[in-house]
This record gives structure tokens, C-alpha cells and sequence, in this order.
């Protein structure tokens, strides 16, 4: 007869988010797509670094702001173009059916999966950091006058950002398919840069309807501004510590938002 | 014998298409799985096996009815801690390699790190495939993903093991393997039960077996309830002198020859009485006398036939 040692209680959300998040990592960082985006960010930074010997007054400011750009532009792909797959793909080669047989439940998977993705997203971003710093150190004299806090807190704020775009795409690919995940996400993405506009298209408005709406769009999509700090960056400008808090936690809170509601949508989707 | 897994009159409806029809998949299924049983799910593509596995996992709702695993409703956690299951087609990721997998299903499960690490030696040992525990499962046979499958369904030490269809795509010797396997985990005390849609494999190992046909239970229970039914009928075969004179033995309802002799086949109890009787009365050398029943196979088919002919009366 089997001995019936037996597992009743159910693992917890830590041990959970360990076993997804290690086994979507592995899975991850075998993927195509990452290399290839982290080959465009190289190409990205050896261009700005030669445009900026081309130019003879601020050549740093352009190493600054090229390589800012870059590893926010590869944070940020990764996170889309990795993150909208990620659930659609257990949904198609049927893995999650076995994951979900055990006692977990869906609203601990998808925060696996997130776990998972914030690990490929913390690699890269550590690699994309430590390019963009050897870069700055190549362009003489520039790290000691480039590197700042403002610059420690912009890249900071880079991987904060993709983290929410990650959560966003994961939110997005709970109910609909991977390529409309990319491009809502994608969608957000560029909004989400470009509210202080869509508040100033407001304020331009005849109609109070069109206001209405271009506010409450303002106000309701995610703010991606708050984690730009390209300018404060290239021209060395200090930073309020209140702005860092606040715009820390509001990051955690859409991270929040967005998986407690990829966690509502999922638990009715059908399997 | 207590029951571990009860299905209460459930109905199951999913919605499909672009108006989301509501799609009736189950209606009014009921069955009981004794414990230690191997219990076989028969029925034919799309009749509804794999919908009412996924209700006995708690992977999905019964629209109607209650789905019981030891009493707990199956979707509960408690419920899932003692189902292992092996879904129909096994796809795991295939960057893992066996031992991989085990850790992983097994975290899941809730098991602790120290008690997956004990157990995975003795369960890849169990099906065969502690030589092939560093391969990665993409470089892996369809026989290794079922038996990697059969282990990870069996890593947490479940009280009863969910197959769906485990001897699919398996070539013949790999369908051996599977089921020898699959005797070799009941013989251990473990309740299994398994659909497939080829009769010979629950045949040959199940002692309780139910049939599906469109979304409707046709038939329940111990495997000899089924097998007994029908006429008893006998084949005789036997050699001898005078062989011409038994072809117009009246007991025969059929005799034809071949290299060794005779073989005819009697009905009922009575005339394989008269016409052993008889053979040895005439010295002649009987080969075997086998008892010839209905075969799972022809009860299904039987069925399937009689459901085609209602349908096709109702229209």
C-alpha cells in the first residue's frame, strides 16, 4: 500500500511566485525576442556614442541622453513584447492545465509569471546599466560629470516604468490575444508619455464634452511623465525628493492595480 | 468500499463562436470511482471525457451538479492536493529537464524543497526514466513525456491519479509500458482513473469502467457486469478421427477447420456439456475450449448503434 504522507495545506503565495518566477525566467531568457531587442539597444548605444564625436561642444549630453533613451526603449520592449506573451503562451501549449490542477490558484500563476518577468526585466536592466555606464566612462571626463543622482534615480525610474508596462501587458493578455496585448500596451505606452499634451489638447477644446474626457483620459491612464527625467538628466538639474517618493509608490500602486485586476479578469476566463 | 470521487448530476455548458452560444457539453452525468480502483473513461472523440476531467480537476465549474474528490468540492484546494493528473496531451516547458519539472509541479503541490528533492530518485525509478532525469524535455520521446507526465501527476503523493487519454500517439511497445505502469501504481493501492476511446487498453486493466456518449453517461460499473452480459457462448476446438461427422453435430451454431483440427462454437452451458460428452465418448483430442464474451468493444458499438438509430427515428 502507498504511504499517505500527505500535503493539505495549500503553498503559500511566496513559494508559489518562486517555482513560476524561476521557471519563467529560464524560459525567458531562452527567448529570441530578448536578444534581439537587447542587440537593437547595443546598436542604439555604439550609434549615440559616435554621434556624439561628431559634436564638439556637449558630446556628453548626447551620450546622456542617447543611452537614457536606450535603456528605457529596451526596458520598455522587453516588458511589452515579452510580457503580452506570457499567459497566451501557457493558454496554448496547455501548461497552465497542469500548474492549475495543483492547490494554487490563478490570481498567484499570473502573479508567478509577473515575479518571472521582473527578474528578465532586473537582468536586463542591470546589463543595459552597466553598458550605458562603460559607455559614459569611454567618452573621457564624461562619467564624473555625466553621473549624478538625477541619473541614478532616471534609470531607477526606467525600471520602475517597465514594470508597469510589463504588468499592463500582462493585464491586457488575460482577456485578449498576444498581439493586441503589444499593441493596447504599446498604446499606453505612448500616451502614457505624452499627458501633460493630452491635458493641454484638453484645455484647447471647444467642446466641454471633448474636455471631459480628454481629463478623465489624463487622469485614469497611467503617467509615464512622472518617470521621464531625460532633461533633468542631460542638463544635470537637481531633483525634489518628493518626486522620487511620490512617484515610487504611484508605480507600485499601478503595479498593484494592474495584477490585482489581471487577477479578477482571469479567474473568469475559461480554461 | 467508500467512493473518492463523486459526480452528482452535472451539466457542463461552455460558450463559443462570435455570439458566445452556450454550448451543452455534459448533461446529467453521474459516477462513482471506489476507492482503489482503476476505473476506465471510455468514449469516443468529443463525447465529453476530457470536459468532465477538467471538472474533476477543478480546473473548470459544473454549470449544474457538484463534482466531490473525498467529499470536498474539486475546485477547492484541499480537493487538488490529493488529484494528480496527467493532462491528455503533456505539454510541459520544454527547456526543463525531468527533474526540473518535478521540482516545479511539486513546489506547486506545496511540498517543501527537502521533500521534493527525497522524492524525486524514488519516482523517476517508478516510471522509468531515473536514467534520463538531466534530459530536457524537448529532446524527449512521446513515451518519455507520458512517463515524466505520470510522475509529476504522482509527485505529492496523490490518493487518486486523473489520466486523460495516457496511451494516446504511443507507438505499441510504448502503450505496454504505460499500462504495466499504470497496474504497477494500482497494485501500490493508488484509486486511478483513465479515459481513453481504445477499448482493448481499458479492458485489459480497469475493473470499473463507464462509457460517455455525447455529453451522457450510457453505462456504469464493474467491469464484469459489462463483460457477462449477452449469450455464453463456447469454442471448441478439437482433433481426431472422423472429422467429417461433427459438422453435422446440431449443438454447433458454427464449425469450420483448420491445420490442426476442428473448431466450432456451442451456446450455453448445456451444449458445451453434450458435446465435450460426446468428444470424449469418440476419444477425440480436445485443443481448448474457450468462452467467448461480449467485448467491451461490442457493447460500445452496440450502443453507439442503438443511439444512431434513435437519432436518426426522433428526425
Amino acid at each position: 500500500m502507498i504511504k499517505n504522507e500527505r500535503w493539505f495545506h495549500s503553498p503559500s503565495t511566496v513559494s508559489v511566485a518562486r517555482a513560476i518566477g524561476k521557471v519563467t525566467f529560464s524560459e525567458v531568457i531562452r527567448d529570441k525576442i530578448l536578444y534581439n531587442v537587447i542587440l537593437c539597444a547595443f546598436v542604439l548605444f555604439f550609434m549615440g556614442f559616435f554621434a556624439s564625436r561628431l559634436n564638439f561642444l556637449h558630446p556628453e549630453r548626447i551620450v546622456l541622453d542617447f543611452g537614457l533613451l536606450t535603456v528605457n526603449l529596451s526596458c520598455s520592449m522587453i516588458a511589452i513584447l515579452i510580457g503580452a506573451g506570457l499567459i497566451p503562451k501557457e493558454f496554448e501549449r496547455r501548461t497552465i492545465y497542469v500548474a492549475l490542477s495543483r492547490p494554487i490558484s490563478k490570481q498567484q500563476f499570473v502573479f508567478g509569471k509577473f515575479v518571472g518577468l521582473m527578474l528578465v526585466l532586473v537582468l536586463n536592466w542591470c546589463l543595459q546599466c552597466l553598458s550605458y555606464l562603460v559607455l559614459l566612462s569611454l567618452s573621457s571626463e564624461t562619467l564624473v560629470s555625466g553621473f549624478s543622482w538625477t541619473l541614478t534615480w532616471a534609470l531607477f525610474f526606467v525600471l520602475i516604468q517597465s514594470m508597469m508596462l510589463g504588468c499592463i501587458a500582462i493585464l491586457f493578455s488575460t482577456f485578449t490575444t498576444t498581439s493586441l496585448s503589444i499593441v493596447f500596451t504599446l498604446g499606453f505606452y505612448l500616451i502614457g508619455n505624452s499627458i501633460s499634451q493630452l491635458r493641454l489638447l484638453g484645455t484647447r477644446l471647444q467642446s466641454g464634452m471633448g474636455r471631459a474626457v480628454m481629463e478623465g483620459a489624463a487622469a485614469v491612464l497611467p503617467n509615464f511623465e512622472h518617470f521621464n527625467l531625460g532633461y533633468k538628466v542631460t542638463y544635470g538639474l537637481p531633483l525634489e525628493r518628493s518626486l522620487v517618493g511620490l512617484s515610487t509608490l504611484y508605480g507600485f500602486f499601478v503595479i498593484a492595480l494592474c495584477l490585482a485586476l489581471a487577477g479578477l479578469l482571469i479567474r473568469r476566463r475559461e480554461i | 468500499m467508500g467512493t473518492v470521487l463523486d459526480v452528482i448530476g452535472v451539466d457542463y455548458e461552455f460558450r463559443s463562436g462570435f455570439w458566445m452560444r452556450r454550448k451543452k457539453v455534459l448533461s446529467s452525468v453521474s459516477l462513482s470511482v471506489p476507492e482503489n480502483s482503476v476505473f476506465g473513461f471510455l468514449g469516443a472523440n468529443g463525447a465529453g471525457k476530457t470536459s468532465l476531467i477538467h471538472l474533476m480537476t477543478g480546473l473548470r465549474k459544473p454549470s449544474e451538479g457538484k463534482v466531490l474528490v473525498f467529499g470536498y468540492e474539486a475546485q477547492t484546494a484541499v480537493a487538488r492536493s490529493k488529484v494528480g493528473y496527467l493532462p491528455e496531451r503533456p505539454y510541459f516547458h520544454d527547456h526543463l529537464t525531468a527533474e526540473g519539472v518535478l521540482k516545479y509541479y511539486g513546489a506547486l503541490a506545496g511540498m517543501s524543497r527537502a521533500q521534493v528533492r527525497e522524492r524525486i530518485p524514488n519516482i523517476l525509478s517508478i516510471v522509468g526514466m531515473d536514467h534520463a532525469k538531466n534530459v530536457e524535455l524537448r529532446h524527449c520521446s512521446k513515451g518519455m513525456l507520458q512517463r515524466v507526465g505520470i510522475a509529476q501527476a504522482m509527485i505529492h503523493h496523490p490518493e487518486i491519479l486523473i489520466l486523460d487519454e495516457p496511451m494516446s500517439g504511443l507507438d505499441p511497445i510504448g502503450r505496454k509500458e504505460i499500462r504495466e505502469l499504470i497496474v504497477h501504481l494500482a497494485s501500490e493501492g493508488r484509486t486511478i482513473f483513465f479515459s481513453s476511446h481504445v477499448i482493448p487498453d481499458v479492458e485489459s486493466i480497469c475493473d470499473q469502467v463507464a462509457w460517455i456518449q455525447k455529453g451522457k453517461v450510457m453505462g456504469c460499473g464493474p467491469i464484469g457486469s459489462f463483460l457477462a452480459q449477452g449469450p455464453l457462448r463456447t469454442e471448441i476446438a478439437f482433433s481426431g478421427p472422423k472429422l467429417e461427422q461433427w459438422s453435422q453435430f446440431p449443438e454447433f451454431i458454427s464449425i469450420r477447420k483448420n491445420s490442426e483440427g476442428l473448431r466450432g462454437t456451442v451456446e450455453g452451458q448445456v451444449g458445451v456439456d453434450r458435446v465435450l460428452f460426446q468428444l470424449m465418448q469418440e476419444k477425440a483430442k480436445i485443443l481448448w475450449v474457450t468462452p467467448i464474451r461480449m467485448s467491451l468493444e461490442d457493447l460500445f458499438t452496440k450502443s453507439t448503434e442503438q443511439q444512431k438509430e434513435e437519432t436518426y427515428d426522433k428526425k
